[in-house]
This record gives structure tokens, C-alpha cells and sequence, in this order.
């Protein structure tokens, strides 16, 4: 499924080293968890993969499915198939959950060659998901995460997991910002 | 102080080009208002208030000429039901327009007022005249003074459907001045619709007098020709619980200059002012914004969101003014702007003036890029660059939209910038 080869990273911006030849290979169906203290370069990782700015790889490959990642767009890789639930799901204003997931399912299927889902079939589907993770309609309503407390966030983004249904899913931190209830 | 003698003689160039009607309910006020004009002269480039916006080519005689727009897009507001009535390069346009004739509501042309006592009489040129102070605004004494037409708009019940007021522009040297009167009734409630471009050079005043428990909503959008240039007023009077929300969209236009002055003479009445704009390369656009509160309990919002790319110049000037005695002001104020490059640029000037001390008065101005954390989430999601770059623009001016109540219009004027930001798309 994912296969890391001898990657190396450094920040953009400055002459900083953060990955060292990283070797991962992930099979699909398989469950693996990265751990190390802070700033050892876990979201650094998952950046990379997803294709955010600010990072260089100066060595090594990243493939999903054999389709190498780093040469892709953040929305090319989505649409093959990779997802980053972030540690902190940014909020965006004035953009409705229902807007945003809309444009995001249709926009992979898009690029996957796919037709594009109507609006009834999509708000079948999101409704149903909806429940199934008792998310009530007033967040599907309401801007991208913004107002939504820290569990909200993080059931938001298995929200448009189940929406989008990725291959692939890179959870980082995924309990950061939870509140435990004993 | 004498006028510098270049102001004298840029305005008497000007309005050597023009009459004063022989006779009519208007002339004394057009007289008055022409006098005024000849102690302010014309706005120049050294006044404080012409500061960030250069007034020559709205002042000089000559009309600087302004190609026509080809669109297939059908005009906005074509699908409301509403009372259409239309002025081509600001001439009125009788076969173009519905019938004059609407339930509750008494509508004339300024042009065929006639002589005899009128009620716009008590406000033609009043409310503009009021409004010359503190601010001098030279520009809407030259309209009263040879406005060709215009409506006289008089709501006693509220009408069943809108008043679409549509401004065509077919010569390319057109200079059109237009004035309106509106007055409505106390209890009356009247939504006023304004699209076009309206002329190469377009200069509209329009006075607004709403009574004690009175609303009046007005959404209007300046058209897309890019060369077309613009200086309009709104001097609106508010009574006692009465409401005006105003919102306007602008996509494209070399020069717009919108000034909506404000007076809050009754308690408990609530003035909204609200604009969208778009613009790219050559656009400048300037709303300043004076709004005047003399009464208790009263509330003010000025919501203004720009979009400005390939060098587009982005104006704000508001000033809330709270009387001594206007306790309980709710006055609130946002100018900001969304810069879609580094060359582009948005100059503010937020002012808040207060002589009540129980009042309530926030005011903020910013100017920024696409928030890149927010770009990147939605393109992790698959959404690409340039459709997430209209998500984030559409969600900026979001704000400003909120203020049309009427939300079938709401979503129009979305779709509209929605399809600019497609078409402007790199």
C-alpha cells in the first residue's frame, strides 16, 4: 500500500535536517503506529506525505500503491487515495461542512474520472454517516470546524472519512486536544 | 478662504456644459444647490477627502470614454419578480420599463414633475444639503443642480414586490447624472433593486427619507463594464424604529466612488450598510461611509469586504459620529480586504468620533492574503488550488453578503461573484 523508501527531509525555509532516511512499508489492512518524543518528525512525516509547503525532500521516495506520492499536488494525492487527519483540523469560516465536504468528495471523483454525486445521493449519504457517528445536522450546517470543541474536530475529520472513503489514513495525534471523560 | 482659482475654473469648465431647468418645483433647490457647488468647487486631488481616490476624471468635462461590455450573462435580479424600470446612458427608457403603477407605492420621473407644489419638494436636495457638513461633497451638489431625471419614489404601504431600478450603458462617451427621491411611509416596508452600469460616466444621488417604523431594503450592483467609472450618494434620514439595510456588490469599473451618509434621527432605528467588491488590474473602488448617530439606542453596521488582485486599489473611509445625548449607540464597522497578490492595495481610514459616554463602538480594518493553513487543509481533502481559492473568497466576503435579508438575493449576488472569480481565474 504505502511504501517509504531512504526519505529525507529538511525544513524549506531554514538548513534544518528532520527526517534521516526514513524505511516504512505498510500493507494494506495493516495498522502501524509511529511514536517518538516531540519535534522527532512524526507530523513532519505526515506533512510530507500529504504534500504540504515548507518541507524539501532531498533524498528517498514515498509510493502509494506504487504511484509515487511526492511528485503529486496535496489534491492529486488525496484524490488517489491518501488522507491526513490532522492533529489540529484548521477552521475555516464562513465555508459550510456541507459545501466543503460536497466540493471535496466531488472534486475526487473529478479527478479520478468519475461522475460527479448528485445533490440528493450526497445528503442521503452524509446523513447516514451522520448518524452512524452521531454527529447532529447543526455541525453539518455550521462552518468548517469552527466553534467545535476539540472531540467535534476530531469527529469531523472521520466524518469526511467516511465520506471519502481514502485508502490510506494517517491519524496524527489523534487523541491530542480530547477531552478524557473517566 | 477663496478658492484656489484652478478648483474655480475645473468647476466652471464643468458646468458650463450645463442648464438649469426654466421652471419647476426643483429649480429653487437646484439654484441653491448651485451656489454651493460654486463656494466648495470640485474635489481635486489636495483635499482630505479625495485623498486615496483621484477625483479628475470624475470632475473634469470631458467624459473619459468607456468601451461597452460584451456578456451573454443574462443582467442580475432578471429572474425577481419586480417592478422594472430602466434608464439607458441615464435617458429613461418608457418601452424598456414596466408601467409606473405598483400597489402602495406613487412613482414619477423628476423630468415630468411639473411645477406645482410636490412632496419631494421637502427633500430634493435637502437631505444632500444636510449632509454637506462636516464633510463637503461637491460632487452630489453638481447632481442636485442638473440631475436630467430621475425618480421620485413615494411608498405610503408596503408594495408586493420590489422596484428594480436597471442602468444601461450603450455609448461609449455617456455622462448621466440621475437623482432619486425615496420616501417611505411610517410602517412601510419596500425593497429597491439597482444594476448596470449605467453610462461611461455615471454620477447618482439618491435621498432617502424613512419614517418612524418604516424599512427600506436596498441591494444594488454596479455593472462589469471595466472602463465604466462612477460617483454616487446615498443621504438617508432614519426615524424613530425604522430600518435601512443597503448592500452593494461591484465586479469591475476603472473608477467607483460610492458615499452613503447616514443620519440615525430617531431611537431605536438601525442603518446597515454593506458592500461586496471584486476587482482586478485598473479597478479602484472607494466606499466612504458617514454615518451620524442623534438619537438613543440606535444601531449602525458598516460591513465592507474587497477582493483585489493584479493590482486593483481598494478605498475605505467610515466615520461614526455619536452625538452628545445619543446614549446606547450600538455602532459597529469592518473594512477588510482579501489581497490576491502583492501588487495590489487597500488603503482605510476608520474614524469613530463620540461625545455620548454610554455607547457601544468597535471598529476593524485589515488587509490579507489566502490563509495557506486553511488552503491546505482543503486541498488534503482534494479540493484543488483555484477552487479552494473561491471557497476561501466566497467565505471572506460572506459577511458582507449576511446583510441582504432576502435570501434568494443573497444567493444571487453569491453566484455572481462566484462566476467573476471563475472567469478572472489565472
Amino acid at each position: 500500500m504505502l511504501e517509504i523508501k531512504n526519505l529525507h527531509v529538511k525544513l524549506e525555509e531554514e538548513d534544518k535536517q528532520i527526517l534521516k532516511g526514513v524505511d516504512l512499508k505498510i500493507e494494506a489492512g495493516k495498522v502501524h503506529a509511529i511514536m517518538g518524543p516531540n519535534g522527532s518528525g512524526k507530523s513532519t512525516l505526515s506533512y510530507v506525505l500529504s504534500g504540504r509547503d515548507g518541507y524539501e525532500v532531498t533524498d528517498g521516495s514515498a509510493a502509494l500503491e506504487g504511484d509515487d506520492l511526492l511528485d503529486m499536488e496535496p489534491e492529486e494525492r488525496a484524490a488517489a487515495g491518501l488522507f491526513l487527519a490532522f492533529q489540529y483540523p484548521v477552521e475555516i469560516p464562513g465555508v459550510g461542512n456541507m459545501t466543503f465536504l460536497r466540493t471535496a468528495v466531488n472534486s475526487q471523483r473529478k479527478a479520478r474520472g468519475e461522475e460527479e454525486m448528485s445533490a440528493t445521493d450526497f445528503l442521503k449519504l452524509i446523513r447516514a454517516k451522520a448518524k452512524d457517528l452521531k454527529i447532529d445536522a447543526d455541525m453539518l450546517k455550521r462552518p468548517v470546524n469552527v466553534g467545535f470543541s476539540g472531540g467535534e474536530k476530531k469527529r469531523n475529520e472521520i466524518l469526511q472519512m467516511a465520506m471519502l472513503e481514502p485508502k490510506m489514513c494517517i491519524l496524527d495525534e489523534t487523541v491530542r486536544a480530547l477531552m478524557w471523560m473517566p | 478662504m477663496a478658492l484656489p482659482q484652478t478648483k474655480v475654473d475645473a468647476t466652471e469648465a464643468r458646468i458650463a456644459q450645463y442648464d438649469l431647468p426654466a421652471s419647476g418645483w426643483s429649480l429653487s433647490a437646484r439654484k441653491s444647490a448651485l451656489a454651493r457647488l460654486r463656494d466648495m468647487g470640485l474635489p481635486s486631488r489636495r483635499d482630505e477627502y479625495w485623498k486615496y481616490t483621484r477625483p479628475d476624471t470624475l470632475v473634469q468635462a470631458d467624459v473619459p470614454p468607456a468601451a461597452l461590455f460584451e456578456t451573454d450573462e443574462r443582467p442580475v435580479f432578471s429572474d425577481v419578480d419586480r417592478l422594472l424600470i430602466r434608464f439607458v446612458d441615464g435617458v429613461f427608457d418608457a418601452e424598456g420599463s414596466d408601467d409606473l403603477a405598483l400597489e402602495g407605492v406613487v412613482i414619477e420621473r423628476l423630468a415630468e414633475a411639473g411645477t406645482d407644489l410636490h412632496w419631494a419638494q421637502s427633500l430634493y436636495g435637502q437631505l444632500e444639503n444636510n449632509g454637506q457638513t462636516p464633510v463637503q461633497r461637491p460632487l452630489a451638489a453638481l447632481n442636485t443642480a442638473f440631475a436630467s431625471d430621475g425618480l421620485l419614489i413615494h411608498v405610503t404601504k408596503t408594495p408586493s414586490k420590489p422596484i428594480s431600478i436597471s442602468y444601461e450603458h450603450r455609448s461609449e462617451t455617456s455622462d448621466a447624472i440621475l437623482h432619486h427621491v425615496v420616501k417611505v411611509d411610517s410602517g412601510a416596508e419596500v425593497t429597491i433593486l439597482e444594476n448596470g452600469p449605467a453610462a461611461a460616466r455615471f454620477n447618482k444621488c439618491m435621498e432617502v427619507d424613512i419614517a418612524d417604523g418604516a424599512t427600506l431594503h436596498h441591494v444594488r450592483t454596479q455593472g462589469r463594464d471595466h472602463e465604466r467609472r462612477a460617483v454616487t450618494h446615498i443621504f438617508a434620514r432614519l426615524g424613530t424604529e425604522s430600518v435601512f439595510k443597503s448592500f452593494t456588490m461591484t465586479a469591475n469599473g476603472v473608477m467607483t466612488r460610492n458615499e452613503c451618509v447616514i443620519e440615525l434621527t430617531g431611537d431605536d432605528a438601525a442603518a446597515h450598510v454593506a458592500g461586496a467588491c471584486v476587482g482586478d488590474g485598473d479597478f479602484h473602488h472607494d466606499d466612504t461611509v458617514f454615518v451620524t448617530h442623534d438619537a438613543v439606542n440606535c444601531e449602525s453596521r458598516q460591513v465592507f469586504k474587497k477582493v483585489l488582485r493584479n493590482g486593483a486599489t481598494g478605498v475605505f473611509q467610515g466615520k461614526i459620529l455619536v452625538k452628545a445625548g445619543a446614549q446606547k449607540t450600538d455602532g459597529y464597522q469592518i473594512s477588510q480586504s482579501l489581497l490576491l497578490d502583492e501588487d495590489s492595495q487597500f488603503l482605510a481610514k476608520p474614524e469613530l468620533e463620540i461625545y455620548a459616554d454610554d455607547v457601544a463602538c468597535s471598529h476593524g480594518s485589515t488587509s490579507g492574503a489566502i490563509d495557506e493553513e486553511a488552503l491546505f487543509y482543503l486541498r488534503s481533502r482534494g479540493v484543488p488550488t483555484d477552487q479552494a481559492v473561491n471557497l476561501l473568497t466566497l467565505a471572506f466576503l460572506a459577511e458582507a453578503v449576511e446583510e441582504i435579508e432576502d435570501a434568494t438575493l443573497a444567493e444571487e449576488i453569491t453566484a455572481r461573484i462566484e462566476a467573476w472569480l471563475i472567469r478572472h481565474r489565472d
